[in-house]
């Protein structure tokens, strides 16, 4: 017991439960967090030595500020609050105990002269009326108190608000109980297995099965903080936790598949909610749990709980159809991909990969001028990003759609391009047969790349053809509307200009020609249409639209020289699979801290509204069969709390019964 | 004259009353009638979330009227209010563009035709204020208290009727307006307010109503400068973390703590003036007549402080409680989170020092001052400089 005792008081202990001591550290923890909020936490360090220099990067780095919460130092301050707080509790909770217990009934009538509330009185009474009339009093006040015989004398000791010193304890218990629960949802168990080298970052983005066996979390991980991305329709059984300069990957003790994943918006634009549906199944649940989660509404299973956090797309499967435009084939190979993952094509004229990047389900447009029904905005609906990529790693980058647009009566096939990711993209319309397909077009360029197909027009014309000098003629003709053919294809209009601009030497004559050769390649091209209409099973005389799309067609092909790639992708369907992204948090030590918050409010509210007050009256029995009195207070803190409430039952135990009241008034 | 123990009547005396009994039912009826009308309005999800907090409030609003009789007529002056400007977008087909043709809105009800008012009568009680104390005038000193008052009515029907407001612009938008800093502005300044009132009221002094009045009305300036530079008035939609229940409960919260500790650093003014008047020896110096004593003012401060100390503790702990459920964990080391705690840990340390004796008044004052620069960078300075989490109001 004694032993016990000079331990209490044994210096060191003194210090490090001084208020003194709990101040600075208060303080030095408020100066260490405001660091933490000036200089933002961990960040790339590259970022940090553009920002202060190479010296100063290493200062901070040394003195560990890039990460302030879980520095050793600030810890060290933490624990030491820590220290502090069960030193102080410690010191005082005997004392506090045995003070908040007593009636302090063995209190001298010496002492309590000397308070700083206290009086003396007569009263005519015999001390026994005094005393009951003091008990109801008491009572009434809401006192609790001790009568405590003395010889001839009474002494009621009588107490209030022993609750405050409940308050001390409820408050700073709580606050350890709230550090060991952060304790418990810290990731010390992490940092020690990272001094032994037993944890990895992985930094690849690259298959599950090949991750960095060190950058594997078990199951058995006491508290974590990760994320990732399902797509619809998928699950996942591990987490994403970023780690340095990478990840890790955190193995779960359950399933989670999300089934739907829907995102509504307000009238603005602004997302207004993400919701997913979800099963979780796990080998101890009898049932999986199907729920909805959004932002706001979390589904907590054991020490876990799942969150909403964002979206993306989840893989979407994309059908195409590659048109070749190079040479004379005119069906389409079929392909199909996922959003985020490559195809990869062989070619008779090489090797291609084709990247699918994104799937947008609406594509919002500015009109120049509103349309029929005064709408300035056009949704050219869903469409397609993708990138070709040739063998030597060069790649055009392109946004097709899915649905064909309108545009004066005939409809075309809208597909964007660009060469590099600096320049705005360039529209490019394909039109479309009377069947809304591309077949007529392809057909016609198959014809326009095929040597032999002018052929095939004229040669009858040739063959029939008598006169060797006129066959001749022919024949030039022939090879000359062939050239023309083969530079419009792979040059346009500005192939032919620019071959003239060789040929010709004086500029006038240049357009003159120009629409020479215009005119004779247009009467090959012509009859290349012809046939292609008739191979389509249309014959005799061209209507309106069939002109109109010959029109187009040439336009078409004339735009193909900056196109790009030797092939046409047409989208033909999506199946839209959205990804939800979900942050999954395991936390054992929530329920910790939140049962020390309930107890930090309730020994706040303790410590500022219970007044420990205390009140005593030494009665002494007169001679003359009256009474005399002390009567005194004190305040567990600040006598003047209680000085009101002191005089008005002083006048009241001064006051005579009514009947007896003389005339002091 | 028979002078006994004078009990202060207890909540339950005081809503066995007549008075109280009408006030109760009063409350009840509003609550009820707010239900009715507009309970399908809240989000399915958190219905019952909902009915607890509106009991809760009724409640919590019915004590606090047993608790100081000058909140019934302020609250029954501001549910009139409230009605009238509801009532005026009901009988114009409740459009939000009423606020610009019916008179009732356009004068004195809309949102910001009321909240227009609270910031003007609010600096003319500052001046009246001052203007009392200067001239150690009685009258003026009752005219600035009821400019105070009425001012705190048209902010809170200001809120009410912005509440509604969001409602009629889309349904969809709908949210009670403790969104975003422009509405928590107003927020503190009507807490503020009130908190002073009160105290007004226990001390028997007006001495420091301009004090306290001087940094509502610096807010003012500031609702002032973000309406018409920022058109920060306009009402808009929450993003989805901000849509949830624990906003009703957080923010205001946190604004009693703010407001507490503002009034607590306002009032250090007028002491260290009083102090130092007193350390001079200046015992014959006209102030000291007019301030109220040194004691007495230490006395609010400490009182105030714990007050706000203790709705302090609340906020940050359900903040800390919404955060679990909004971004995944209780404690992010986010921007604001992390002022939140500093700003605790500052008057913590304060309620120790003053517990700890050895330091006089004066530096407690100061201390005190300083606490409120740091709320301020907790309140205003993380949304101006630093980034985070919260995703309400960046400047
Ligand atoms: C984060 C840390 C702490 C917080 C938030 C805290 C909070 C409080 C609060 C609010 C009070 C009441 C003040 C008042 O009545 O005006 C108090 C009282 C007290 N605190 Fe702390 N405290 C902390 C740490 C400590 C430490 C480390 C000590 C050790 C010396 C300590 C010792 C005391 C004592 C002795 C009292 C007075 C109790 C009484 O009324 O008799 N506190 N504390």
């Amino acid at each position: 017991m004694d032993k016990k005792r000079s331990l209490k008081h044994h210096p060191v202990l003194t210090f490090i439960g001084s208020m003194n001591l709990a101040i600075v550290l208060l303080v030095m923890l408020a100066i260490a967090s405001v660091i933490g909020t000036i200089l933002k936490q961990n960040e790339a360090y590259a970022s940090y030595v553009i920002k202060f220099g190479p010296f100063w990067f290493d200062v901070f780095r040394t003195l560990e500020l890039y990460d302030v919460y879980s520095a050793i130092w600030f810890l060290t301050v933490l624990a030491f609050l820590l220290l502090s707080i069960s030193a102080c509790v410690w010191r005082h909770w005997a004392h506090f105990v045995k003070d908040m217990l007593s009636y302090q009934e063995h209190t001298h009538a010496t002492q309590l002269q000397k308070m700083g509330l206290s009086v003396q009185g007569e009263r005519v009474e015999n001390s026994v009326q005094v005393r009951d009339e003091a008990q109801q009093l008491f009572k009434k006040l809401g006192f609790k108190f001790k009568v405590e015989a003395k010889e001839t004398d009474t002494l009621i000791a009588a107490k209030k608000g022993a609750g405050h010193r409940l308050g001390y304890f409820f408050t700073h218990i709580a606050i350890v109980i709230i550090c060991l629960g952060a304790l418990l949802d810290s990731n010390i168990k992490f940092k020690v297995q990272e001094w032994m080298g037993s944890v990895e970052a992985e930094t690849r983005s690259i298959a599950l099965t090949d991750v960095n066996p060190k950058a594997n979390i078990a199951v058995d991980n006491n508290s974590f903080r990760g994320s990732v991305n399902i797509p619809e329709g998928k699950s996942a059984d591990v987490v994403f936790l970023t780690f340095k300069e990478g990840y890790l990957v955190q193995k779960l003790p359950f399933t989670v598949q999300v089934v739907d994943f829907r995102v509504e918006h307000y009238d603005t634009g602004m997302p207004k909610s993400f919701e997913s549906d979800i099963i979780l199944s796990a080998p101890d649940l009898e049932e999986p749990i199907k729920t909805t989660i959004f932002v706001n509404k979390p589904l907590y299973y054991k020490d876990y709980a799942i969150y909403q956090s964002s979206f993306g797309d989840g893989g979407s499967q994309v059908e195409l159809r590659a048109w070749p435009m190079v040479s004379n084939n005119t069906s389409p190979s079929i392909l199909a991909g996922e959003i985020n993952r490559v195809i990869n094509m062989n070619t008779p004229i090489g090797d291609y990969k084709l990247e699918l990047n994104d799937y947008k389900t609406n594509n919002v447009i500015d009109l120049p001028e509103p349309d029929e029904n005064g709408r300035k905005v056009k949704n050219l609906g869903p469409s397609v990003q993708f990138k070709v990529r040739d063998a030597q790693g060069q790649a055009l980058e392109y946004e097709n759609y899915l649905l064909a647009v309108e545009r004066g009566g005939a409809w075309y096939q809208v597909s964007k391009y660009r060469r590099n990711v600096a320049e705005a993209f360039q529209f490019f319309l394909l039109p479309l047969d009377d069947k809304q397909s591309l077949n007529r077009f392809m057909r016609f360029l198959a014809l326009i790349n095929d040597r032999h197909a002018l052929d095939s027009i004229l040669n009858p014309g040739i063959e029939q053809e008598k006169d060797p000098v006129k066959r001749e003629q022919l024949e030039t003709q022939k090879r000359f509307m062939q050239q023309l053919i083969n530079l419009f294809r792979a040059r346009g209009f500005d192939g032919i200009r620019g071959y003239l601009e060789q040929a010709v030497s004086e500029a006038e004559k240049r357009d003159q020609v120009f629409n020479q050769y215009l005119e004779i390649m247009t009467v090959a091209l012509q009859g290349l249409y012809l046939k292609t209409l008739e191979l389509e099973g249309n014959q005799g005389e061209t209507t309106e639209a069939q002109r109109r799309f010959f029109a187009d067609s040439v336009e078409a092909i004339d735009a193909l020289k900056d196109y790009g790639p030797p092939m046409f992708f047409e989208v033909t369907s999506v199946d839209h699979r959205e990804a939800s992204g979900l942050q999954i948090t395991k936390s054992p030590g929530k329920d910790v801290v939140y049962f020390g918050s309930l107890l930090l409010v309730i020994g706040t509210f303790l410590l500022f509204y219970v007044r420990p007050q205390r009140l005593w009256l030494l009665i002494q029995p007169q001679t003359n069969g009256g009474t005399a009195f002390i009567f005194a207070g004190k305040d567990g803190k600040d006598d003047k709390m209680l000085q009101p409430l002191f005089d008005q039952i002083t006048q009241q135990l001064q006051q005579a019964p009514a009947a007896m009241q003389g005339d002091k008034t | 004259m028979t002078a006994g123990y004078t009990e202060q009547p207890t909540l339950l005396q005081s809503l066995l009353s007549v008075r109280g009994i009408l006030w109760s039912l009063l409350i009840i009826f509003a609550s009820w009638l707010g239900w009715h009308e507009y309970g399908e309005l809240l989000d399915e999800h958190e219905r019952s979330y909902e009915i607890g907090i509106l009991i809760g409030t009724a409640i919590g609003v019915i004590a606090f009227g047993l608790a100081w009789k000058s909140m019934q007529t302020l609250m029954t002056a501001v549910l009139i209010m409230t009605w009238i400007g509801i009532a005026s977008y009901a009988a114009n087909g409740n459009s939000y563009q009423a606020q610009e043709s019916a008179f009732f809105l356009k004068f004195l009800f809309s949102s910001q035709s009321a909240i227009m008012w609270m910031n003007v009568l609010f600096i003319f009680a500052m001046v009246t204020y001052f203007f009392a104390l200067w001239r150690n005038s009685e009258f003026s000193g009752k005219v600035a208290t009821g400019l105070t008052w009425t001012a705190t009515a048209f902010g809170l029907a200001g809120l009410g009727v912005r509440w509604r407001e969001s409602y009629l612009i889309n349904p969809d938008y709908g949210h009670i307006p403790v969104s975003n800093l422009y509405e928590v502005f107003i927020l503190f300044a009507i807490i503020t307010a009130l908190l002073y009132l009160y105290y007004e009221q226990k001390i028997r002094s007006r001495a420091l109503g301009g004090f306290v009045l001087a940094v509502i009305s610096a807010a003012v300036g500031f609702i002032l400068w973000y309406t018409f530079g920022r058109d920060a008035a306009e009402i808009q939609p929450l993003v989805p973390a901000l849509k949830s229940y624990w906003m009703k409960i957080h923010v205001p919260a946190n604004f009693v703590g703010y407001g507490t500790f503002a009034l607590a650093a306002m009032i250090a003014i007028p002491y260290l003036w009083r102090d130092r008047i007193e350390k001079r020896g200046d015992l014959n110096n006209p102030w000291l007549t007019r301030l109220p004593t040194l004691e007495v003012m230490e006395d609010v401060m400490y009182k105030a402080i714990a007050f706000g100390f203790a709705f302090f503790t609340i906020a940050t702990i359900l903040g800390a409680m919404w955060a679990a459920e909004a971004w995944g964990g209780y404690w992010s080391w986010d921007p604001k989170e992390t002022w939140a705690l500093i700003v605790w840990l500052n008057y913590a340390a304060w309620l120790h020092f003053r517990m700890s004796k050895g330091w006089g008044g004066a530096p407690m004052a100061w201390w005190s001052i300083i606490g409120l620069l740091i709320t301020t960078f907790a309140f205003l300075g993380v949304n101006m400089f630093l980034s985070g989490l919260h995703s309400y109001g960046s400047l």
